[in-house]
């Protein structure tokens, strides 16, 4: 979710009045968004918590979804009319990042807080919804600089160079990937790639290397400005046009004149060979407003939600019962009547509707290997032992090295955060053991226990592994011996109306001549019993002895989970 | 605390020491520790509790006398001159003085002194040629009380003056030395030392004793002896003192947040849902997929889901649910949706990830799920969030659906407030928009516990239609999630994320459920 600097007096600019801060929480709640506190310098830090809603993704965005609710829609014209520029695609971009689209905009007073802004809405577009720029980036460009067409092609990174922002000489591009800090952080969209994506204007001037960086020459933005060219490049074409309608519609709300731009195409896109930005794409809904009133459960009329979805930036003709329905350029999230539905519903506010209770009667049960675990759980505290609670994922020296069991095949983690939590944890005694590790001060003796999932590792298994719940005992104190779990194991047995079954084994963890196999109703082993061997004690750091024993309590039924 | 009820707690000793001092108001240590009815250090100790118990005060100082052996009565150990002439002549017809004199250990000079003394008295008379015998009728008393007080004044070290009788203090006043003169017999030395009194409470409470009949020999542990010769008749037995914190007990007990969880299943079951159980490891396909995340959606990055070393995907998802999830994603299927407009890929969905959240257990039940039917889960997650006070490496969700013909939004409301009412036991909500990217609409619930606060008690929507179509379910189905680890948190009273599955034995120890049921 993606958090947003808001500045109080552009933001105030931007809606038309000022709010206080309690007004401002109440009305972000509207486009479900958080009000954060302030930052340092003062601005709001503002979280929006729709994925799908890029367009409140800035301080315009927002200024302008407020404007709505109040009755205060703008109709954005530069939709329509012809283009100004344009942009030369080379049928190589195709495999390479095949979008590309962009528009003009003259007039802007570029402030200091206006260019922050621009910058701001640009890196979240990118790294939000374009995935780290990989789907999506965008530059923003001196236009007085600019010859027109501008060229997109595909360029060898030996041969091409150019001044990148931020630096004095001129790179090749090859050196741009490898040495400039932007490069560095996205060279990988290109990695493995021959040849990479170029935007240079008729003149030969280089605009950029999307989506990298962009040329200090004409992409170096500053305030005073006021004329600027805005492109994007990337993977999806729709959200290629969603993000430059809002960078569109967030500079004419700031007070620039839009001009469109041509993008010609050797290759067929979803949108025709010729684009041209910014785009209205047709996402009109029909609706019946019955729909409305059996999805929300409250007779609607048609006008009432006609006027509710217009606070929502809709433009909609109503035919009868039949709504017609365009949201605005900015959205591109109405795919079905229920999206039209909920802004309705946030229309009317959530505070005005009577809850009212499920009626459906329904046998509520838990799943019968629940109902085993809560039996167990129950004999344990019965029986004196303690409960523990403990995480799954797990270090592997927790549930390998320490174990003694350094081979064992576990379910790893291929993106591992940190060595801690590496592996799903394939029994439940390591987690107790490590409790007695951290638990010397506490009063002995201790008898502790825990029911708990685990992810043993098997080829054979869908998933290659299977979920088991396993029951795991530890007794550890000064005087700890084996005849004082036995007897346990003995009692849970007898309880569970289960033949206790052990077979003498080894087993690296546990003492030869003081180990056991515990036996299912097949014979097959379901689980182990022991003296902890001192090697694996050492290993804890635990000092006195310790006794356990561990069990697949789902064998007990007969099944897996 | 009431004098009666300190009167019923009172300790045997306390009573003991109430008894001997019934009807006293001023007393010294030494009183009571004269009085032999228990050691000096147990009267120190009584005092102090009765003391502690603002039953006794110090009400000031008094000097006291201490008859101590001088010089001489430490040599008179053994007897007095007098006292030896006496038992030497005894039973004789007559003893030559001559013989008397040489007596073993003692000086002539004194032996010669006390000849005299005691013919003078009458005790001794002569018995001619130089011999004495014991007179007819002879008053021995005298004679014993002083070797007897020095045996007395011997064994204790000390006695006080004010406790000997007249005659004694007389024979002490006879036998002394001026003070701190070591020659006589006596030594009297004085001291100043604490005097004590009862406290207008403590009165009440010597009162409040007797009248309750408390004594000295009240019992303490009925015994199967006193039940078999019913030596108990008669008796009182002592109160127990509630006063007395005891230990805390180390017991057999379940761990208080899985208790937490306890609670919510258990209420959940009462409400008439069905429980779910899944895998730890589960494909992207149920995962996301499913759930109508769009393949290219920001939650599925890297970033936010831990994915499978070994093996990599899962061999196959069944074919006809691909499919049909597949179209709900590229154009909506048949549900009027436009879909999210893109190229299912099939390959990616057989990846192998960690459970990341719950609503994985909805998506695989929506299949088999019954029509009307209320399901929940509560299930372990995992997600890469760097472990802090706030971020857990893995923590439980609690999901569920709700299926039937007459599900709409206003019943999801009724739904949360349901939730709100017997979770959280709330008196207040409010309902607030909320997104989840398989939800529409979707709400956010935040209640006002009445031992807890306000919190975000959790979040629900109606499934999207592509969602459920492609599940083959042709009713509306309610999502909904409770946020139970910032509620456990709250009810275990830490602030710490981490120590819900702490592996501190004291801390698990010292943690109990700090919320009604």
């Amino acid at each position: 979710m993606p958090t947003i600097f808001v500045n109080p007096d552009d933001f105030a600019e931007l809606l038309g009045e000022e709010l206080d801060q309690e007004k401002l929480v109440e009305q972000l709640a509207l486009a479900k968004a958080e009000f954060k506190g302030l930052d340092e310098e003062g601005r709001y830090r503002v979280e929006l918590n729709d994925t799908n809603r890029p367009d409140l993704w800035t301080a315009a965005g927002i200024a302008r979804q407020l404007r709505c609710v109040q009755g205060r829609r703008r109709h954005y014209r530069f939709f329509e009319g012809e283009a100004e520029g344009s942009i030369e695609v080379q049928a190589a971009m195709r495999e390479l990042r095949p979008y590309v689209g962009a528009f003009m905009v003259r007039g802007l007073n570029v402030t200091e807080t206006c260019l922050q802004q621009i910058i701001q809405t640009q890196e979240k577009l990118a790294e939000n919804f374009g995935h780290h720029r990989r789907d999506l980036a965008i530059g923003v460009y001196r236009l007085d600089k600019i010859s027109f067409p501008i060229h997109y092609r595909a360029q060898d990174p030996e041969s091409h160079s150019y001044v990148p922002l931020g630096m004095e000489e001129p790179m090749l591009l090859s050196q741009i990937l490898k040495r400039h800090p932007k490069g560095v952080e996205y060279q990988a969209i290109l990695a493995g790639k021959a040849q990479v994506p170029l935007l240079v204007d008729e003149a030969g001037l280089t605009l950029s290397m999307p989506p990298i960086i962009n040329s200090r020459e004409v992409g170096e933005v500053q305030p005073g400005d006021s004329d600027l060219f805005v492109e994007a490049t990337g993977t999806d074409i729709f959200s290629l046009v969603l993000a430059l309608n809002i960078m569109a519609c967030d500079l004419a709300d700031r007070g620039g004149i839009i001009s469109r731009v041509l993008t010609r195409y050797p290759y067929d896109t979803p949108l025709g060979r010729e684009l041209t930005t910014p785009l209205q794409l047709d996402r009109t809904l029909q609706v019946s407003a019955d729909e409305f009133s059996r999805l929300i459960g409250v007779e609607c009329t048609p006008t009432e939600v006609a006027n509710g979805l217009e606070q929502y930036g809709c433009d909609v003709v109503v035919n009868g019962q039949v709504l017609e329905v365009h949201p605005p350029p900015t959205r591109l999230d109405y795919l079905h009547a229920v999206d039209a539905v909920e802004d309705y519903a946030i229309s009317r506010g959530y505070g005005s509707f009577s809850p009212k209770m499920p009626q459906d009667f329904s046998p509520g049960s838990s799943d019968a290997l629940s109902v085993l675990e809560d039996k167990v759980r129950d004999h344990m505290v019965g029986l004196g032992y303690e409960e523990i609670i403990s995480n799954i994922l797990v270090s592997r020296a927790q549930v390998a090295d320490r174990m003694n069991m350094a081979d064992t095949k576990l379910v790893e983690i291929s993106n591992q955060v940190n060595e801690n939590h590496a592996v799903l944890r394939n029994a439940v005694l390591p987690s107790l053991l490590k409790v007695e590790t951290h638990s010397a001060t506490a009063a002995y003796p201790h008898r502790i226990f825990e029911v708990g999932e685990v992810a043993v590792f098997d080829p054979q298994a869908a998933h290659g592994s299977r979920t088991e719940l396993h029951l795991a005992v530890m007794v550890a104190h000064r005087e700890a011996n084996l005849s004082e779990i036995h007897t346990d194991i003995d009692f849970l047995f007898f309880q569970l109306n289960e033949e206790l079954h052990l077979r003498e084994d080894k087993h690296a963890s546990f003492l030869p001549g003081r180990m056991a196999r515990v036996l299912g109703s097949k014979g097959e082993p379901i689980g182990v019993l022991g003296e902890l061997a001192p090697e694996v004690l050492e290993r804890w750091e635990i000092t006195v002895p310790v006794v356990a024993w561990e069990m697949n309590v789902g064998a007990l039924l007969g099944g897996e989970l | 605390m009431k004098a009666e009820e300190i009167a019923a707690t009172l300790h045997p000793l306390e009573i003991k020491i109430y008894e001997l001092l019934a009807d006293r108001d001023t007393f010294t240590d030494a009183e009571i520790v004269a009085a032999e009815v228990t050691t000096e250090a147990q009267v120190r100790t009584v005092i102090e509790w009765q003391r502690a118990k603002e039953c006794m005060e110090v009400t000031g100082t008094v000097e006291r006398q201490w008859v101590e052996l001088g010089e001489l009565g430490q040599k008179y150990r053994k007897g007095t001159p007098e006292q030896r002439l006496v038992e030497a002549v005894r039973g004789q017809d007559s003893v030559g003085i001559k013989q008397l004199l040489s007596m073993e250990g003692a000086e002539q000079k004194e032996v010669g002194q006390a000849l005299g003394a005691l013919k003078k008295a009458g005790v001794l008379e002569d018995a001619g040629a130089g011999s004495v015998r014991l007179a007819d009728g002879a008053d021995l008393e005298p004679i014993e009380a002083l070797p007897r007080l020095i045996k007395r004044v011997e064994e204790v070290g000390r006695l006080s003056f004010d406790l000997l009788s007249d005659a004694e203090q007389a024979l002490v006043a006879g036998a002394s030395r001026k003070r701190g003169k070591s020659k006589g017999v006596f030594r009297i030395a004085s001291e100043s030392t604490r005097e004590l009194g009862f406290t207008e409470l403590g009165c009440q409470v010597r009162a409040a004793a007797r009248k309750a009949g408390r004594s000295s020999d009240e019992i303490n542990r009925l015994s199967p002896e006193m039940l078999a010769d019913g030596s108990w008749r008669g008796k009182t037995f002592r109160p127990y003192n509630l006063s007395i914190r005891p230990p805390r007990r180390v017991a057999g007990r379940r761990n208080p947040y899985r208790e937490f969880l306890d609670f919510v299943r258990r209420k959940l079951i009462g409400l008439g849902f069905e429980e779910m159980r899944g895998g730890l490891v589960e494909s992207e396909f149920w995962l996301m997929d499913a759930l109508f995340m769009p393949q290219f959606h920001a939650a599925r990055d890297i970033h936010d889901v831990y994915s499978v070393k070994e093996p990599t995907h899962v061999a196959a998802i069944e074919q006809e649910t691909a499919e049909r999830v597949a179209a709900a994603h590229a154009q909506g299927g048949e549900t009027g949706s436009r879909g999210w407009g893109y190229d299912f890929n099939h390959d990616s969905s057989r990846r192998l990830l960690l459970r990341s959240q719950g609503t994985v257990l909805s998506a695989r039940k929506l299949r088999q799920a019954k029509v009307p039917g209320k399901y929940f889960g509560i299930a372990r997650c995992f997600r890469p969030d760097e472990v802090d006070a706030t971020h857990a490496a893995d923590f439980y969700q609690c999901e569920g659906i709700v299926l039937g013909d007459d599900i709409d939004f206003v019943t999801l409301l009724g739904l949360l407030r349901l939730f709100a009412e017997q979770v959280a036991k709330a008196t207040e909500v409010v309902f607030a928009p909320a997104y989840f990217p398989f939800t529409e609409p979707s709400v956010e619930i935040h209640v006002k516990h009445p031992d807890l606060g306000w919190m975000e008690l959790g979040g629900a929507g109606i499934f999207r239609p592509e969602l459920t179509w492609a599940q083959g379910v042709e009713v509306p189905v309610i999502a909904w999630g409770l946020g139970l680890d910032r509620m456990a948190m709250m009810a275990l009273g830490i602030d710490d994320i981490r120590d819900l599955f702490s592996s501190d034995l004291g801390k698990v120890r010292a943690t109990n459920i700090r919320m009604r049921d």
